[in-house]
């Protein structure tokens, strides 16, 4: 095998043939056969038309794998990362799934996405977006998009915050305690400082949202490193439109929501005293090393490491104002550049 | 592209956070980063995951990101892990080359390490040492064919609050109570704790019994540091390599405009 033939392999086996496509893979075969009573398109139809079931969720989340594995393997085509010509029963296989009346449905009406049918497109040879440039910089930036994927798909914390933003709940947990938790400081500095398997829903909703406000500056700067590559960093932002533009305003409330929580914590913090407080603090500290020779004696270290925590907890609790303005700022910038669309620009029809 | 795009090293496995970038061709050595306090397998090492494999130099290396407990736990539980998957490369690697790259094949060979070389982060400094020094102790017949290089090592301590404070990006930096939160491994990181004072004391008899795989290959530190010591441990290591503009978190993320932490890598590799 070639580079591209070894790439389009490794995309196939990672993301197609993965557990989570499994059940959309089945249901496709057994939709194909007669008399097997598979309705896929009331299983994939808008959740307006009927509630969605939790079983039925978790078929759906199957063809969701499905939809996201074309999606990057379209991505991979832009940037010539894979062949243009792929294996004709691959073809076969992908066309017909993508083109199944169901599925089709699913991602063009009822909760449009762009990539797959793209991809459908460039299967079936009526057309297929490209973007030219430097190979090495293009594949660069497509592995580290592939990193971003693959760590925000294996967090579940995340999950779960995504999963309230979108109208879930765990029991009672849900966005509206998410939020309430986030309001009290001390709660939650103590729900980060907890052990992920003593946590609540909640509390790893507010884990979660942490996490998906770092992926978020991280998508953000990636896509920005892009701009040279107007439609390849269309078609990654276009991975994410789910989040972005399905249900940007959902997300956005949620999101702008929260750092909003965040800045207002600063409130509490009395202007005057807060650089003081904080040059204090990092001053003892300098003074506590410059003590430190190294022939100084482990009690005597020890001793006095003992003292600089006893004086930095005499300054009582509280949050630092400068460092959640630092915070706050670029990453709202970040969520705010995300939600607007400008980065989908280059892929945007008409 | 000289290396696979990153993935988990143990896909079926969730709690294991352990992310690998094979090289394409079959390498003849691997490095592995080691993070510390509350790091992440590639978070803390920012922008390494996607500038060395660019590298012509790192192109014979595998890339393993480690994961691990470094917040909860503690140095001795974490290093003897570390070692149990040193060993596990060293005698089992292609074993997980196969659950983690579908396309093993396209990889001719069975897979061996000449060396591997271990790059840590502050904890993770100690915990990288504290594995080596088990291996010792269990004569693992790789331990020899092993390499460190540290960036800004807590070999000396580490002060809870600034750690704390230095977590990029991280909403336990809001807090100026947070240090108050106390665990096994923060009382084994405070400066003059008998931990600390006994791996010092460890490496130095070993390193007197010819153990010179424990003196770090390499040692980077911040221009501006507050959450550890920059002196040196003792006369074992070598001068220290100081990358300017740079904090304790900075020290090991480089990014374009800021290569030195990449450079400091590559000119060992």
């Amino acid at each position: 095998m070639d580079y591209l033939e070894t790439n389009f392999a490794d995309l196939e086996q990672q993301y197609l043939r993965r557990d989570e496509t499994s059940e959309a893979l089945a249901l496709l075969r057994r939709s194909r056969s007669p008399g097997k009573g598979i309705d896929l398109t009331w299983l994939l139809r808008h959740h307006d038309e009927g509630d969605v079931t939790d079983p039925e969720t978790r078929k759906r989340d199957s063809f969701d794998h499905l939809l996201a594995a074309y999606g990057l393997l379209e991505i991979a085509s832009i940037i010539r990362f894979v062949p243009g010509d792929v294996p004709i029963a691959f073809r076969e296989e992908a066309l017909g799934q993508l083109s199944h009346p169901a599925v089709k449905k699913y991602y063009e009406t009822n909760y449009p996405l762009l990539l797959p049918s793209l991809y459908r497109k460039r299967l079936a040879g009526e057309a297929s977006e490209d973007q030219p440039g430097d190979q090495t910089q293009l594949h660069g930036l497509f592995s580290r998009f592939l990193g971003l994927v693959n760590r925000l798909d294996a967090d579940e914390e995340v999950e779960t915050f995504l999963w309230f933003v979108d109208s879930g709940s765990i029991g009672s947990a849900n966005l509206g305690t998410t939020k309430r938790l986030l309001r009290n400081h001390d709660r939650t500095m103590k729900v980060l400082l907890k052990r992920a398997e003593d946590r609540t829903a909640a509390e790893d909703s507010v884990c979660g949202a942490e996490s998906f406000l770092r992926f978020c500056a991280e998508l953000d700067a990636l896509l920005a490193e892009a701009e040279d590559f107007p439609v390849f960093q269309a078609a990654m932002w276009n991975f994410y439109a789910y989040w972005f533009r399905l249900i940007g305003r959902d997300l956005g409330d949620a999101l702008v929501g929260i750092l909003d929580t965040l800045a207002g914590w600063v409130s509490e913090v009395s202007e005057p005293h807060e650089m003081p407080d904080r040059s204090r603090r990092e001053d003892l500290v300098s003074q506590f090393w410059r003590s430190v020779e190294p022939d100084t004696t482990s009690a005597a270290v020890h001793r006095r490491y003992s003292d600089l925590l006893r004086t930095l907890d005499e300054s009582g609790g509280g949050v630092d104002a400068r460092a959640i303005r630092a915070y706050v700022s670029p990453v709202k910038g970040a969520v705010e550049r995300l939600l607007s669309g400008e980065y989908g620009r280059a892929l945007r029809p008409g | 592209m000289l290396h696979f795009p990153e993935r988990k090293l143990r896909p079926g496995v969730k709690s294991d956070t352990t992310r690998v970038l094979w090289a394409r061709r079959p390498p003849r050595a691997a490095v592995v980063f080691v993070h510390g306090y509350r790091g992440e397998a590639i978070g803390t090492w920012s922008r390494f995951d996607a500038l060395l494999p660019m590298s012509p130099k790192a192109a014979d290396y595998d890339l393993f990101f480690y994961g691990y407990n470094c917040f909860s736990s503690n140095t001795m539980a974490e290093a003897s892990l570390l070692c149990d998957f040193l060993t596990e490369l060293h005698e089992d690697g292609g074993a997980l080359l196969r659950k983690s790259l579908a396309l093993a094949d396209v990889r001719p060979g069975p897979l061996s390490y000449g060396e591997v070389l271990l790059v840590a982060h502050s904890i993770g400094a100690i915990v990288s040492r504290r594995a080596l020094l088990f291996a010792r102790q269990l004569r693992r017949p790789w331990e020899e064919r092993t390499r460190l290089v540290l960036f800004a090592p807590a070999h000396r301590g580490a002060v809870i609050s600034e750690l704390l404070a230095e977590l990029e990006g991280a909403w336990l930096s809001f807090f100026r109570a947070g240090f108050r939160h106390m665990s096994p491994l923060v009382a084994e990181v405070a400066p003059g704790s008998p931990s600390i004072v006994g791996l010092e004391a460890d490496v130095e008899r070993e390193v007197a019994r010819g153990a010179r795989h424990l003196l770090a290959t390499k040692v980077v530190i911040a221009e501006v540091e507050r959450v550890v010591s920059n002196l040196k441990l003792h006369d074992l290591d070598p001068v220290p390599v100081v990358v300017r503009g740079s904090t304790h978190t900075s020290v090991c993320k480089p990014r374009p405009g800021f290569l030195q932490p990449l450079t400091e890598v590559e000119d060992v590799l």
